[in-house]
């Protein structure tokens, strides 16, 4: 890519950025109204469904079919689950899960 | 944030321009104190942590560059961060439907749209099912 074209991307990548940070507030906030009752309590179910989705969306590359059947992923996942439930300490359950891949990654 | 932002002028911007993931946690359970301009909270915070940004990203991308080093599996970081998030979400509401339906629609989705356009299907099937569990709920709530 060409100097113009890096500097072409990168302000389009931020215009879309800030519209899409912008777009909520200019819908509900010009008319000093509380957004409508419906995108509110929507606000309250979403986070749900989308820490599950995040949570499915870093399995994506696994090849369950492959070597391993996904069996690191899958046990530090567990193991990660486990852990958390235990200690409750995000950095604890984050850096042990980690080094338990890690350790299956080269053991498998 | 629709509520608590009401920052005017160049403030406004920068409280709706900074409004990123890790901006958007720490103003949401951020607690003000008594006496202290509550909108200049907000905005000074978001301020400096869009500098932290700009000057980690610069960092890791110099660092990145200069230092080759591979630590096969350090990327499960992100996987663990996403699973304690998730855990902790389910620990803390009251119904799981939102949750469950979560992990459901989107391994079925994996497996039928693949992974690269998978998300798309994932984002809308959530709304539609809402929309449809709130209809319910409304009826149910006039009728008795």
């Amino acid at each position: 890519m060409t100097l113009v074209q890096h500097l072409a991307t990168i302000a389009l990548a931020a215009v879309a950025n800030f519209l899409t940070r912008l777009l909520p507030f200019a819908l509900f906030k010009r008319s000093d109204k509380t957004p409508p009752r419906f995108i509110r309590a929507l606000g309250d179910f979403l986070p749900g469904a989308i820490m599950a989705m995040l949570v499915v969306y870093c399995f994506r590359e696994v090849d369950w079919t492959g070597p391993t059947h996904g069996l690191p992923e899958t046990l530090a996942g567990l193991a990660t689950v486990l852990i958390h439930l235990k200690w409750r300490q995000l950095f604890v359950s984050l850096i042990a899960g980690t080094l338990i891949y890690m350790l299956l990654l080269t053991l498998l | 944030m629709l509520n608590r932002y009401d920052g005017k002028g160049l403030a406004k911007f920068i409280q709706i321009f900074g409004l990123c993931d890790e901006t958007f946690v720490v103003n949401y359970t951020l607690h003000v104190p008594e006496g202290i301009d509550r909108q200049q909270c907000y905005s000074w915070l978001s301020l400096f942590n869009y500098c932290y940004w700009v000057s980690g990203a610069l960092v890791g991308g110099i660092l990145g560059t200069t230092l080759a080093i591979k630590l096969p599996g350090l990327d499960f970081v992100m996987t663990a961060l996403f699973i304690v998030l998730c855990l902790n979400q389910f620990l803390r509401e009251e119904n799981h439907l939102s949750t469950i339906s979560g992990f459901v629609v989107t391994i079925l989705c994996l497996v039928l749209v693949g992974k690269t356009y998978f998300l798309l299907a994932t984002l809308v099937i959530p709304v539609a099912e809402f929309a449809l569990v709130d209809r319910a709920r409304q009826k149910g709530g006039k009728r008795s």
